[in-house]
């Protein structure tokens, strides 16, 4: 124990060298990379209250009935892995390279549309959600911990095997 | 010759575990961009952390591995490493209880199908990692 105790100057001191030095080292590369592109959407206050959400059984009824529209959220390497049946991918983090595709296919601003991602805490559906308001689309909800659910409730799926 | 195989086999620990954080930075380095939108899936971190930790992490990975090889900051090293890993395991567990499965990011910055079994699999390698990072830490910290 007293070895332990004579180390601890020791084991700190090797700690803020080894954090020092992968910190400049990562900070020099840092300004010599060009290829760093990925930035999350902008900062998103996640106000749950100004969003309209639908419970999965809703969404299934919607989707056996043919009514809703549904809209993926997530990455696109998430999208083409797997999805929702017939759904859109409108990833949150490339709002801008998706929106004139999805303005030309769907012109009707009333379309029902289903948002989603996955996980209780994923908030891409509301900077989508967001987006596609701003858009004009009027009647949007959000299927919270979506495509978790939708696998739970055997519902189709189309994957890339 | 206890102590000489001691000593034998913490070297060869060392090494180990400064090839599996040597094959983790530099698998991830050059691809910051992949990396982060892994960190964003597994939707622990805030939104402002994301870049910044697929940027250094991998530094920090390769700083790791660097130390181990050469025996410098050798106590230090251990102990972020086990930290890391440590950490590493928790987030996996934690978005497998979430039902989130997200690809791994520990060894590529591609993003793969992913299912319960790669899951466990992701879990059972990293706590083997967890016992030799802690079995090294543990003789970095005791050791006469």
């Amino acid at each position: 124990m007293k070895n332990f105790f004579k180390k601890i100057p020791k084991f700190l001191s090797d700690i803020i060298i080894i954090l020092c030095l992968s910190f400049f080292t990562g900070l020099i590369c840092y300004q010599f990379s060009d290829n760093f592109t990925f930035k999350e959407s902008e900062s998103h206050q996640n106000n749950l209250s100004q969003y309209s959400y639908i419970s999965i059984e809703e969404a299934i009824t919607a989707f056996e009935d043919n009514q809703a529209l549904f809209v993926d959220a997530r990455h696109n390497d998430e999208y083409i892995i797997s999805h929702i049946e017939n759904a859109e991918n409108f990833p949150a983090d490339n709002l801008d390279s998706a929106a004139m595709d999805f303005l030309t296919k769907y012109p009707d601003k009333e379309i029902n549309i289903i948002v989603y991602c996955d996980g209780k805490d994923c908030d891409l559906s509301s900077i989508t959600y967001d987006f596609l308001q701003e858009l004009g689309y009027e009647n949007i909800n959000i299927l919270n911990n979506g495509f978790t659910l939708w696998k739970e409730s055997h519902m189709p799926i189309t994957t890339n095997n | 010759m206890e102590q000489e195989f001691k000593n034998h086999s913490v070297f060869t620990v060392q090494i180990i575990l400064g090839l599996i954080f040597f094959a983790a930075g530099a698998s991830k380095i050059t691809d910051p961009a992949g990396f982060a939108k892994i960190i964003s899936n597994y939707q622990i971190l805030p939104e402002y952390l994301i870049n910044e930790t697929a940027f250094f992490l991998p530094y920090l990975e390769i700083c790791i591995s660097i130390m181990l090889f050469s025996g410098l900051c050798l106590t230090g090293a251990s102990i972020i490493s086990f930290l890391m890993i440590l950490t590493f395991t928790a987030a996996l567990i934690f978005n497998m209880a979430r039902g989130i499965n997200v690809s791994c990011g520990c060894f590529t910055s591609t993003i793969n199908q992913v299912t319960d079994i790669h899951y466990i699999y992701y879990i059972l390698r990293d706590i083997i990692f967890l016992f030799i990072a802690g079995y090294f830490t543990k003789n970095m910290l005791w050791k006469k």
